[in-house]
C-alpha cells in the first residue's frame, strides 16, 4: 500500500518510465550484441553513482521548490580541496576526504542561509556559488591536475564487494535511507508541505527555515561525496571535473517526474532517470553515434518523456471530466 | 522626443569630428615610411592568454614575461582572452587605447579574428597569432599534425617492441568541437601509428569518442566502450591530451583491463609527467608543446617584425615526444627523486 | 455564558511604516461563544487575527488567556496555546493527499523508541476520515488536493482547524466560497463547537450570516474599536452604519425601461461546450444590466469565459452589435469589444505588482500613442480620469502597487481597464466577492452609470441580494442550460432560488 503511495505524486507515473526504459533498453539490444552484455552492465551499474547520489539531493532541494546548480562546482572542490591536502600538507587521506566532504557541506549549508536567511532565490544563489566555488577550485589547485593514487581510497571508486560495486552499494543505501525519510518522516512530508504551499507550512509551526537549511546542506554533501567518488574513480583530482553535473542531475530528476515547481517528486523516479540517462548515454557509445546527436538524444528523451506525460495527464483529466 | 534629437545632434556632431581627427591624423602616419617607421628604442607589446585557467596557458604567460625580461626593451601588458571571441576583441581595443606596438594573441574562436585582425590593421599593429590562425597575422605555435605523427611513431614502435607488431582494438579520444586544431593531431597520430605498425588495426575496430576534453568524460565513454572489445584484446589508445589520456587509463584500470592498454597523448604537462613514470604505467608518453618556451621565440619574432627584419608567416615549436625515458632531460626538475640517479624510487608524489 | 473571558486583548496598537492600523483595540472572548468581527476593508480586522496568531507583532498592548498574560511571537505559539485559523485564502500542497494537508505539521508517529521517528499512516488516514465524518463529507484521505473541487478544498481546510484541540477558532470569510447547503452544515459543526466550550471568531461581509450565527459582535473602523454589542441588540441597519460610519439606504435598483428600445450590443445563440453549458442564447441591450444567478458550479464562469474567448466553445454564435464573431481567444474577444474580469481578479485580472496606472492601461496602449511615440504624461491624463470617474479611492498616488488597494478599489481598476479600451459589452463576474459593504454599493453606483452611458453590462453571480439589487433582468442557470428568465418585477428571492436549483420557472 505504501509502495502506491510512493509511486503516486510523481509527476510522470513511473510506469511510463519504466516503459520508456524498457524500450529504450529493446532498441540498444537489438543494435549491438554487446548491449546486454554483463561486462557492459557492470559498466553502467559501477558509473550509476556520480550522478546518483547528488542526484537525490537535488531531488530533496526541487521539492521544496529551490534548485542547487552548485552541484558540480562542489564536487570539484570537494576533489581539488581533497588531493591538495592529502598531497601538499602530508593529512591523511581518510581525513583529508572528510575535509573535502565537510568543504561541500559548508557551501550547501551557505547555499541554504542565503536562501534562507537573506531570502535571495534560490537558482540566483546557487549560480552565484556555483561561480564562486567553481573559482575556488582554480585558485586551489592553480589550474592543475593532481594524481591520487591510494589502494585504498580508490576502492570507494572502483572497488567491489560481491561483484557489486562499492559506489554503488553506497548509492543504494543512501536511496534507502533518504526514502525512509521523505516518506516516513515528518521531516520528509514537510519538505513536501513546504513545496507545495511555503504559507501553508508556516501557518502550521512548521520551522521552514530550518527544513531548507538542512536540505541544502545535504545536497551539498551529496554532491562532495560524489565529487569523492569521481576522484578515485579517475585517480585523479582537477578543477574542472564535474563540469555540467547540475544540468545531467537536474535532467534524470526532472525525468523521474519530480517538479521544478515544487510540491513533487519521488526518489524511485529519480532513481530510474538517473539509470535511463545513464544506459541512454552508454547505449548510444556503444552504437557509435556521434557526441553530438548524444546530447540531442538526451534533450529528446527529457522533452519526450515529460511532454508525453503532459499530454496523457490532460486525457486522464477530461476523461474524469466526461465522467462526472 | 526631446532626447532623441539631442541624441541626433551629438551623434552627427561627433561623427563630423570624428572625421577631421581621422584626416588630421593620416598623414602623419605616411610621412616615416622610407625608413622603419614602426622601429623604436623599446616597445610596449600586449599579450592576450586564452585563459588563465589551464597549466598550458599558464605556462605560455610565464615563457612570455621571462624572454619580455630578457630582451630588455620590451614592456608585456597582459590580459585574459578567457576562451571567449567578445574578450579578445575588447582586449584588443584596450591594448590600442594602450597604444601598444604589437599585439601577440592566444584566442579561440576562428570567427572574431577577422574582426580583430581589421582592427588591428587599420592601426598598423603588427598581430602574432598563438595556435589558432587569423587571417593576416604572423602564425605561432604547434605543428599539430606533426606532432600527433610524433606520438604515433613512438607507439607503433613500441607495439613492434612488446605485442608482436599487433594491436587489436584502437581508441580515439578526440575533441570534436574545437575544429581542425586537434583533428590535425589525431590525424597525425593515427595515420603514423598506422603507417609504422607492422599489422595496422582494422578499420571497423578503431572507436573514435569525444573526450569532451575531461577526464570523467574521456573515462565514461572508455567505460562504455570497452564491453564492446574482447576481454584479452591489445588496445592502443590516442588522446588528445594528458588529462583525457589519464581518464582513459583510469577506465582501463577500473575494468580491470590497464594491462592490455597502452596510451599516448599530447602536451606531456605535469600531471602527464607524473603519470608516464609511475611503475608499470600504461602511459607510454606524450608530444611536448613547451609552451614555457614560446616566449622565446615569439617575443625575438616580434621585435623582427617591429623592426622590419623578415620573419616567415609560421614559425613553429619544436616538438619533442616524452617518454619516461627523456622526461629527466628536460624536466629534472620536477621529479627529483625519479631523476636522481637510481631508478629503483617508484613511489612519486607522497 | 461564563464569566471569566478566555481571551483578552487589551490596548492593541500596530503601526506600519508610522501608518497607524489599529489604535488602542481591546477584544473580548468568552468561551462558547461566537463574537463577529466587523468592519470594511481595512479597518484593521485581519491585522488583529495577526496579530493574535502571531504573524504580526503588536506595539503596545496585552494578549491575556483564561486572564494570564501570554507571549505570542510566531504562529507556533498560537498553535500552542490552541489558537486555530482558517484563512480565507487557501494555503494547500497541491499535489499531496488530503491526509497530508490535514495533518500538516503534526503527523501522527508511530509508537516505540525507533518508531517515534517515522509517521503512522494507518492512524493518519484514520483519523482523517473521522475528521471528516465531523462535517459529514466523505472525501478518501488519499485523494490529492489537486484533484479537489475549490469546495471540497475550502471543506479540507476548516476540518484542519477543527481537527486540532482547538479552544480558539478564527473564521475570516469561510463561506464565501461555499453553497447554502454547505454553509447550513458549516453553521451546524460552529453550533457543536459552541456546546464543547470553544470560543469562535467569525468574520465574514455577509450580515445574514451574522445573525443567524454570532452572539456578540464587535465592530472595527479605521483602526479603531466603535462598538461591542450583543447581536440581538442591533438591527442589520443599524450594524451596517456602524461599519461604514453613515447610513447607507437598502438599494432599489434604478428602472431599465429606457433600455428597451436600444439596439442590442450583445447577442448569444445556441452556444454549447460539452459537459460546461449547452444551447445557451440571449440578447443585452445597450444600457441594460442582465444578471445571471447560479448556484456555483452550474456552469456559469464556463460560458462567460467562452463568450470572452477564454475558453473554446463547441458551437454557437456570438454577435456583438449585430456582428457574428468566432471568438477563440481573449485578444478576439477584446477586439470585437467585449471587457472581462474574472472571478478570481487577483489571480487572472490584475498584476498585483504593478502600479495602478500601469494596470489601468495594461494591453491598452494603443490609446495611449500619438505619432508612433508613447505618451506618457497622456497615459497620467487618462488613468487620472478613471481615477476619479471611478472614485478609485488610492493611497498615495497612481503609482502605488495594486496589491495595496482594497478589494472594491481593485475591482474598480479593472473596470477602468476596460473601459480605457472602450469596450461595448462588459461581462464580470462575481464582482463583489471579498468586497465589503461600502465598496459594493458604490460599485453598484458605478455600474448604473456606465450602463446608463449605453454599456451592456452582463453579471454573472451566486449571490442572490447582488443580482436582485442590480440586475434590470435576471437569467438563472442551472447544470449548464438557461432555466428561467424574469423582468425585475416577476424576480424574488424564491423564485430565483427555486429556478436556480433546477425547479423550473
Amino acid at each position: 500500500m505504501n509502495s502506491l503511495k510512493v509511486l503516486r505524486g510523481s509527476n510522470i507515473t513511473t510506469l511510463t518510465l519504466f516503459a520508456s526504459f524498457a524500450v529504450m533498453c529493446l532498441f540498444f539490444a537489438a543494435q549491438t550484441p554487446f548491449f546486454l552484455t554483463s561486462g557492459n552492465l557492470q559498466t553502467i551499474i559501477s558509473t550509476l553513482a556520480v550522478n546518483g547520489i547528488p542526484a537525490i539531493g537535488m531531488t530533496l532541494v526541487l521539492i521544496t521548490g529551490g534548485v542547487d546548480i552548485s552541484v558540480g562546482s562542489v564536487a570539484a572542490l570537494t576533489g581539488v580541496v581533497t588531493s591538495l591536502l592529502w598531497l601538499q600538507y602530508g593529512i591523511p587521506l581518510g581525513i583529508s576526504a572528510l575535509i573535502g566532504l565537510l568543504s561541500g557541506g559548508l557551501v550547501g549549508f551557505i547555499n541554504g542561509s542565503l536562501v534562507t536567511l537573506l531570502k535571495i532565490n534560490p537558482l540566483i544563489t546557487t549560480l552565484g556559488t556555483f561561480s564562486v566555488v567553481r573559482g575556488l577550485a582554480f585558485v586551489f589547485s592553480e589550474g592543475q591536475t593532481n594524481l591520487l593514487s591510494n589502494e585504498a581510497f580508490q576502492f570507494l571508486g572502483r572497488g567491489q564487494i560481491l561483484n557489486i560495486p562499492f559506489s554503488l552499494l553506497c548509492m543504494i543505501a543512501l536511496y534507502a535511507v533518504f526514502s525512509l525519510l521523505l516518506y516516513h518522516t515528518a521531516f520528509g512530508r514537510n519538505l513536501y508541505m513546504i513545496g507545495g504551499s511555503a504559507e501553508a507550512s508556516r501557518l502550521a509551526g512548521i520551522a521552514v527555515t530550518r527544513h531548507l537549511l538542512v536540505v541544502y546542506t545535504v545536497s551539498g554533501l551529496l554532491a562532495a561525496f560524489s565529487g569523492l567518488i569521481s576522484v578515485s574513480q579517475l585517480a585523479s583530482s582537477a578543477p574542472r571535473a564535474a563540469t555540467g553535473l547540475e544540468f545531467t542531475v537536474i535532467t534524470a530528476v526532472v525525468l523521474g517526474g519530480t517538479s521544478m515547481a515544487g510540491g513533487k517528486g519521488t526518489l524511485i523516479g529519480t532513481l530510474v532517470g538517473v539509470i535511463i540517462l545513464r544506459t541512454l548515454d552508454n547505449g548510444l557509445v556503444l552504437i557509435q553515434v556521434s557526441s553530438f546527436w548524444q546530447d540531442f538524444a538526451r534533450g529528446l528523451v527529457l522533452v519526450l518523456a515529460v511532454g508525453f506525460d503532459q499530454i496523457r495527464a490532460r486525457l486522464t483529466g477530461r476523461m474524469k471530466r466526461r465522467a462526472v | 522626443m526631446f532626447n532623441k534629437r539631442l541624441l541626433t545632434v551629438f551623434l552627427i556632431t561627433a561623427i563630423v569630428f570624428g572625421a577631421f581627427g581621422a584626416l588630421a591624423l593620416r598623414p602623419a602616419a605616411v610621412v616615416a615610411q622610407d625608413s622603419c617607421p614602426t622601429q623604436k628604442d623599446s616597445y610596449v607589446i600586449g599579450f592576450a592568454n586564452l585563459t588563465e585557467d589551464i597549466d598550458f596557458t599558464k605556462l605560455v604567460r610565464e615563457g612570455m614575461v621571462s624572454a619580455a625580461e630578457a630582451a630588455g626593451n620590451v614592456e608585456l601588458i597582459l590580459a585574459d582572452n578567457k576562451l571567449d571571441g567578445a574578450t579578445a576583441l575588447s582586449n584588443t581595443e584596450n591594448f590600442i587605447t594602450q597604444g601598444v606596438d604589437g599585439i601577440v594573441h592566444f584566442q579561440t574562436d576562428a570567427a572574431f579574428g577577422n574582426v580583430i585582425m581589421a582592427r588591428s590593421r587599420a592601426e598598423g599593429i603588427p598581430v602574432i597569432a598563438i595556435d589558432i590562425p587569423m587571417p593576416g597575422a604572423t602564425f605561432f605555435g604547434a605543428d599539430n599534425y606533426y606532432a600527433g605523427q610524433l606520438a604515433g611513431e613512438a607507439l607503433a614502435a613500441w607495439v613492434n617492441e612488446n605485442w608482436g607488431g599487433q594491436a587489436d582494438a584502437m581508441l580515439v579520444l578526440e575533441l570534436p568541437q574545437s575544429g581542425p586544431v586537434p583533428a590535425a593531431r589525431m590525424q597525425g597520430m593515427l595515420e603514423s601509428y598506422q603507417a609504422n605498425v607492422q599489422t595496422p588495426v582494422a578499420e571497423d575496430q578503431i572507436y573514435r569518442l569525444d573526450s569532451k576534453n575531461t577526464q570523467e568524460e574521456s573515462f565514461r565513454v572508455v567505460s562504455d566502450t570497452l564491453p564492446a572489445i574482447p576481454e584479452d584484446s591489445k588496445i592502443v589508445a590516442i588522446t588528445i591530451n594528458d588529462g583525457t589520456a589519464l581518464g582513459v587509463i583510469a577506465a582501463a584500470e577500473a575494468a580491470g583491463r590497464a594491462e592490455n592498454i597502452i596510451v599516448v597523448g599530447q602536451n606531456a604537462d605535469t600531471s602527464g609527467q607524473e603519470e608516464m613514470i609511475k611503475p608499470n604505467s600504461r602511459y607510454l608518453g606524450a608530444t611536448a608543446y613547451f609552451p614555457e618556451k614560446y616566449g622565446d621565440k615569439i617575443i625575438p619574432a616580434m621585435i623582427d617584425i617591429l623592426e622590419c627584419r623578415p620573419v616567415p608567416p609560421s614559425i613553429f615549436v619544436d616538438h619533442i615526444f616524452i617518454s619516461k625515458d627523456n622526461v629527466c632531460d628536460f624536466y629534472p626538475d620536477n621529479w627529483p627523486e625519479f631523476c636522481g640517479g637510481a631508478e629503483a624510487t617508484p613511489e612519486s608524489g607522497g | 455564558m461564563a464569566d471569566t473571558p478566555l481571551l483578552e486583548m487589551q490596548h492593541i496598537s500596530k503601526s506600519f511604516f508610522g501608518v497607524k492600523v489599529l489604535d488602542d483595540v481591546p477584544l473580548t472572548l468568552y468561551p462558547g461563544e461566537v463574537l463577529a468581527l466587523l468592519g470594511e476593508n481595512g479597518a484593521g480586522k485581519s491585522t488583529l487575527i495577526k496579530i493574535l496568531n502571531g504573524d504580526y507583532q503588536r506595539d503596545t498592548g496585552d494578549i491575556l488567556i483564561e486572564g494570564r498574560p501570554v507571549a505570542i511571537n510566531e504562529p507556533r505559539d498560537a498553535e500552542m496555546l490552541g489558537i486555530r485559523m482558517i484563512y480565507q485564502e487557501l494555503h494547500y500542497a497541491p499535489d499531496l493527499s488530503v491526509m497530508e494537508n490535514l495533518l500538516v505539521g503534526s503527523l501522527p508517529r508511530r509508537r516505540g523508541r525507533a518508531g517515534r521517528f517515522f509517521i503512522d499512516w494507518k492512524e493518519a488516514r484514520r483519523f482523517t476520515t473521522e475528521s471528516l465524518k465531523l462535517l459529514d463529507v466523505s472525501i478518501p484521505p488519499d485523494a490529492l488536493m489537486r484533484d479537489l473541487t475549490v469546495v471540497e478544498r475550502q471543506i479540507v481546510e476548516i476540518v484542519k482547524s477543527l481537527s486540532r484541540e482547538a479552544r480558539i477558532i478564527v473564521m475570516d470569510e469561510p463561506t464565501a466560497a461555499l453553497t447554502p447547503p454547505e454553509v447550513d452544515r458549516l453553521f451546524q459543526i460552529v453550533e457543536r463547537l459552541r456546546c464543547q466550550n470553544v470560543a469562535i471568531i467569525y468574520i465574514s461581509h455577509r450580515l445574514d450570516e451574522i445573525f443567524r450565527v454570532a452572539q456578540r459582535l464587535m465592530v472595527l473602523r479605521d483602526g479603531r474599536h466603535v462598538a461591542t454589542r450583543r447581536v440581538d441588540e442591533v438591527t442589520p441597519a443599524e450594524l451596517v452604519e456602524l461599519m461604514v460610519g453613515r447610513k447607507i439606504e437598502e438599494r432599489i435598483p434604478s428602472s431599465a425601461d429606457s433600455a428597451g428600445s436600444q439596439p442590442v450590443a450583445l447577442e448569444v445563440s445556441g452556444l454549447t461546450k460539452q459537459g460546461a453549458f449547452e444551447d445557451i442564447g440571449f440578447t443585452i441591450r445597450r444600457g441594460e444590466i442582465l444578471g445571471i444567478f447560479g448556484l456555483l458550479g452550474s456552469g456559469q464562469f464556463n460560458l462567460t469565459r467562452a463568450i470572452f474567448g477564454a475558453e473554446k466553445a463547441d458551437r454557437g454564435i456570438i454577435r456583438v452589435e449585430g456582428r457574428a464573431y468566432t471568438i477563440a481567444h481573449p485578444q478576439e474577444g477584446k477586439n470585437a469589444g467585449i471587457g472581462f474580469v474574472p472571478v478570481d481578479r487577483k489571480v487572472n485580472g490584475l498584476v498585483l505588482g504593478l502600479s495602478v496606472r500601469k494596470n489601468v492601461t495594461l494591453s491598452n496602449w494603443r490609446n495611449l500613442v500619438r505619432a508612433g511615440f508613447f505618451r506618457q504624461g497622456l497615459e497620467r491624463q487618462h488613468t487620472q480620469h478613471w481615477i476619479e470617474q471611478l472614485e478609485v479611492r488610492i493611497t498615495g498616488d497612481m503609482e502605488v502597487p495594486v496589491r495595496f488597494l482594497s478589494g472594491g478599489n481593485q475591482q474598480k481598476v479593472i473596470l477602468a481597464r476596460w473601459l480605457e479600451a472602450n469596450v461595448k459589452v462588459l461581462v464580470l463576474n462575481e464582482p463583489t466577492w471579498g468586497v465589503d459593504v461600502g465598496a459594493r454599493a458604490d460599485i453598484y453606483d458605478q455600474l448604473e452609470q456606465l450602463a446608463e452611458r449605453g454599456l451592456a453590462i452582463l453579471i454573472v453571480s451566486s449571490d442572490i441580494q447582488e443580482i436582485l439589487s442590480i440586475s434590470h433582468r435576471i437569467l438563472t442557470i442551472y447544470k449548464g442550460r438557461l432555466t428561467g428568465e424574469f423582468s425585475r418585477a416577476e424576480a424574488s428571492k424564491e423564485r430565483l432560488l427555486q429556478a436556480a436549483a433546477g425547479g423550473g420557472s
